[in-house]
């Protein structure tokens, strides 16, 4: 029996309009008020940070229906450690590619979301006189995302790797193609602490 | 079997400003097809600062006793960085650009015939850095320009941006001297020397080839001959030498008999190898003597053939010197000169980046039994990566790619001392400097070589360029970009040494025609 359960969190945010008393606006002036708005996010993500439901590390786990997990031990054999996400896609025929054991948090403070209309930039292309770049019309709205200064990671980790089946299986395991089944791991990445990332990340349509 | 996803999300809900609707005219309408995303991140500052990132999975392959198959070589990453130029090894915090609103990446959907080397019938995805057409500005033209600058701009001693016109002009100078001089030998009859060659070589030298081709392989059977009789002889003597002394009674048996016929083999064999040489004298007779109407040798023709093909590329009969190695100078020219005048104007070169790495890595060494730490240090300053692109299709569900990485950096610096090189001058002794490097590297040509990843059905990565076959290997020749690796100077240890540098270092025009890259599980 399959039994597919999906918990999902969702954060909705809305900013608070401010309501003051109601005038009828010029035209010119409603132009100039596009793109005020903005989001300021702090949040925290966390994969699999007690594991996940399909495998255990150890032998004997059951999940909440009772049944027996498959043993998966991402960790040593004396430090077992519970496995992360796994995510695989097929790009064409032949294997897959996975991003495995993904697991651990991450949380920001202070990623912004808003655009902005940006008038003028400078075209390295063209020189003035005095040999600098030239001041040029630019004139777009363009959404700036503020990256937000610091990102802690909570044990987060991934490993990337190539395999004949998108789903974990047991070593030895035979596959319906009669191959067994095989995973090359390329590398993994384990990250804790803080880490600087600053900056305004620019989007806008190019012709 | 249970399933369970735990899916985290978060939804934003942004504000929409609600102005007046208008309607946009055609003028308008016409600008806004949106073919692309602009990527710009400004003032950036990306720093894993105290954060600890281990790598793993990574195997030496030194056994431990047949636990597992190698040792774990634990890598930790302990410094990563990307920020502006002068950041002084990542750490003073200078923001930088990555792309500017002028000059965003851009990452954009695209018709198939967008590009000659890719079929109408499919659409590709294109993400690419900023695009600058200005000299200075430009990492393909700045880069030549600094390849025959040697020095890094502005640094000390390294001021006259007009260094590199020179250089250049003392090559072009050099070349097209030579070029003069082997067509004043020939009285610019060029044409006639091509023709003059290839009638010698079919009346005199291919007749030659092929009795020396002739001769040759008779060699071989006669030594087999010679090797078995000598078996059969019973071995008294060393192989190619001949019996001398046979039986009681003079040197009867050395005529007949098993060692009668090995003296006969060995003499037959001699004979071979004596034509052979006599075949071979003479072609080389007929190279040192076969003369033209001024008494020019062929060899010496041809020396100086090959020579004039290299510099000039075609042999016609204006001598245009089109396509060799002139013309490659030639036209460097405008760019370096370009780039030189932009420079003593006093015109600067937008900040680049500087981006760097410090690794640990803990090996197994089996010479001591125990474990050691070893380090690395990579440095870059001053990085642009404008001209960059990758494009990604699907033909028959497959994914396929061209890449073209271009990568100038002022320095790049890689130190291999860990905290033990506590000063800057033990530091400078275990690093590698390296100024003005420029790596230009093009994988794949459309659809006559994509580059494809791909993963084997025994769960292994495989990467592989592959294609050029009779049908299109023209067209590959013609249009493939070519890879590139230039270092200015490369210098080990001390900085201000003249003797530490090891000079420069270019690799030109480099194409793969197959690749295949595969990886095994061990």
């Amino acid at each position: 029996m399959t039994i597919r359960k999906i918990t999902a969190l969702l954060g909705l945010i809305s900013s608070v309009s401010v309501f003051a008393e109601l005038a009828p606006m010029e035209e010119a002036e409603m132009e100039s008020v596009t793109g005020q708005g903005g989001v300021y996010l702090s949040g925290e993500l966390a994969f699999n940070k007690d594991g996940g439901p399909l495998w255990g590390a150890t032998s004997g786990q059951f999940d909440e229906f009772g049944s027996e997990k498959q043993v998966r031990n991402c960790g040593t054999a004396s430090e077992p450690e519970e496995c992360g996400i796994r995510i695989a896609a097929q790009l064409d025929q032949g294997g897959w590619y996975v991003l495995d054991d993904l697991s651990g948090g991450f949380a920001f403070e202070g990623l912004t979301l808003r655009t902005s209309f940006r008038e003028t930039a400078l075209n390295y292309d063209v020189r003035d006189a005095s040999g600098n770049p030239v001041v040029e019309a630019f004139n777009k709205e363009v959404v700036e995302i503020g990256l937000p200064k610091t990102v802690s990671l909570n044990n987060f980790k991934f490993t990337l790797a190539v395999a004949n089946s998108g789903e974990w299986k047991p070593d030895g395991t035979v596959l319906a193609d009669g191959n067994t089944f095989q995973q090359t791991n390329l590398f993994g990445i384990q990250m804790n602490g803080d880490i600087t990332l600053k900056g305004n990340l620019l989007l806008f349509p190019v012709n | 079997m249970n399933k369970k996803i735990l899916c985290t999300f978060l939804v934003i809900a942004p504000i929409f400003a609600n102005a007046d609707l208008v309607a946009l005219d055609d003028a308008v309408l016409s600008n806004a097809t949106g073919e692309g995303l602009g990527i710009v991140l400004e003032d950036f500052v990306f720093n894993v600062d105290d954060a600890v990132t281990t790598v793993t999975g990574i195997k030496s392959s030194s056994p431990d006793g047949g636990i597992t198959d190698g040792r774990d070589v634990t890598v930790d990453w302990t410094e990563f960085y990307v920020m502006g130029e002068g950041s002084q090894n990542g750490t003073v915090e200078t923001p930088g650009q990555i792309g500017s609103l002028a000059h965003p990446w851009v990452l954009e959907t695209l018709p198939g015939s967008a590009f000659a080397s890719i079929g109408d019938d499919i659409a590709l995805l294109q993400l690419r850095s900023g695009e600058y057409t200005y000299a200075l500005e430009n990492t393909d033209t700045y880069a030549k320009w600094a390849r025959y600058q040697e020095c890094v701009y502005g640094q000390a001693g390294c001021t006259n941006a007009n260094d590199a016109v020179t250089a250049m002009e003392s090559i072009v100078s050099r070349l097209t001297s030579e070029k003069n001089t082997l067509e004043g030998f020939y009285n610019g009859q060029m044409v006639s020397l091509e023709n003059g060659i290839n009638s010698d070589i079919a009346a005199q030298i291919t007749p030659q080839q092929q009795v020396v081709t002739t001769e040759q392989s008779q060699i071989a059977p006669a030594y087999n001959s010679m090797e078995a009789a000598w078996t059969a002889s019973g071995e008294g003597v060393v192989l190619g030498q001949k019996y001398e002394n046979c039986g009681l009674f003079g040197t009867s048996e050395c005529t007949t008999g098993t060692k009668g016929t090995y003296n006969d083999r060995v003499d037959d064999y001699l004979a071979e190898v004596d034509d052979y040489n006599v075949a071979e004298r003479e072609l080389a007779r007929r190279y040192q003597e076969t003369l033209d109407s001024n008494g020019n040798s062929l060899i010496k023709r041809l020396r100086d053939y090959e020579s004039y093909r290299s510099l000039c590329g075609d042999v016609e009969a204006s001598n245009s010197c089109a396509n060799g190695l002139v013309a490659i100078r030639e036209g460097d020219r405008e760019d370096v000169n370009n780039v030189a005048v932009q420079l003593s104007a006093g015109y600067s070169r937008r900040a680049g980046l500087d981006i760097g790495s410090k690794f640990k890595f803990t090996v197994y060494d089996e010479d001591k039994g125990a474990y050691r730490e070893d380090f690395m240090d990579i440095d870059m300053k001053g990085v642009t990566l404008d001209g960059s692109y990758m494009k990604l299709w699907s033909r028959d569900n497959e994914l396929n790619a061209e890449f073209r990485l271009n990568l100038y950096a002022k320095e790049v610096n890689i130190g291999t001392c860990g905290s033990a090189c506590n000063t800057q001058a033990l530091q400078d002794s275990a690093t590698l400097f390296m100024d003005n490097f420029y790596l230009s590297l093009s994988l794949g040509y459309g659809e006559v070589q994509p580059l494809k990843f791909s993963v084997t059905a025994d769960g292994n990565f495989q990467l592989e360029l592959s294609g050029v076959d009779v049908t299109n290997y023209e067209d590959f020749y013609d249009n493939a970009q070519k890879s590139y690796l230039y270092v200015g100077n490369i210098q080990l240890g001390n900085a201000t040494a003249a003797a530490n540098s090891l000079g420069s270092l270019t690799v030109d025009g480099l194409r793969a025609t197959y690749l295949k890259v595969t990886s095994h599980d061990l």
